[in-house]
């Protein structure tokens, strides 16, 4: 049996919770970032992306064994569930370029009169953030530890 | 309980199936439903037919398995 499969890492003992909470709130920091104004736009998106780059620095030590591994080093339910949170994690970031297309169109028109949206950097930011993001997000939430483990 | 009954324990039984032992613990609350290749190896450890370990319906509780095969509680 492969040693990946018999000793799983033993960073998954951090909890995914406030994991996942700071990868997340560090994205929807940038996001808010572009609708501020200066001088709280760059300190909100400087904080949105300090607490995303160590949340996911986390993350990626929590998750490492099913993400990083090939298939044949993993069980089958391992597999299942990496795909399925890869699968769910894309399906999410449409959701999300979705709604950046929303707020594009929006903002241009009548109603925004371009003037909702304060830096187009900090959105487009953002959905970097959360592409490079999401799937370790979704993943390390599906992850859960055995009592007895 | 078949696990429990041969005093094995989850890494051990994940050892002889070639599983993490997550995964043991996920068959064990039902939270996760094996391929007939991982049913088949569960058998073959077990040395029971792997109907005896997986159906499509709950199986009965062990105290009820108990009163039917004792004709039930003596009050």
């Amino acid at each position: 049996m492969p040693e990946a499969v018999r000793a799983p890492a033993p960073a998954r003992a951090v909890a995914a919770v406030p994991l996942v909470a700071l990868t997340t709130g560090g994205c929807l920091a940038v996001v808010v970032s572009a609708f501020l104004t200066e001088p709280a736009a760059p300190v909100a998106a400087l904080a949105g992306l300090t607490g995303w780059a160590v949340g996911l620095l986390l993350l990626r030590r929590r998750v490492e064994h099913a993400a990083d591994l090939p298939d044949d080093q993993l069980d089958e339910r391992e597999v299942g569930v990496r795909d399925r949170s890869y699968l769910h994690a894309y399906q999410a970031l449409g959701g999300a370029l979705a709604l950046l297309l929303f707020v594009t169109v929006v903002d241009e028109s009548s109603l925004g009169d371009g003037e909702v949206v304060q830096s187009w950097t900090y959105l487009v930011l953002a959905l970097l953030l959360l592409a490079l993001a999401l799937p370790s997000v979704v993943l390390a939430a599906r992850q859960r530890r055995t009592p007895g483990d | 309980v078949l696990r429990a009954e041969r005093s094995m324990s989850r890494a051990e039984l994940a050892e002889l199936i070639e599983v993490n032992p997550q995964t043991v613990g996920s068959l064990e609350r039902g939270d996760y439903f094996p391929s007939l290749d991982l049913a088949l190896r569960l058998s073959e450890v077990f040395g029971l037919p792997v109907e005896a370990l997986f159906s499509r319906t709950p199986f009965a509780p062990l105290s009820e398995q108990v009163y039917r095969s004792s004709g039930g509680p003596h009050a």
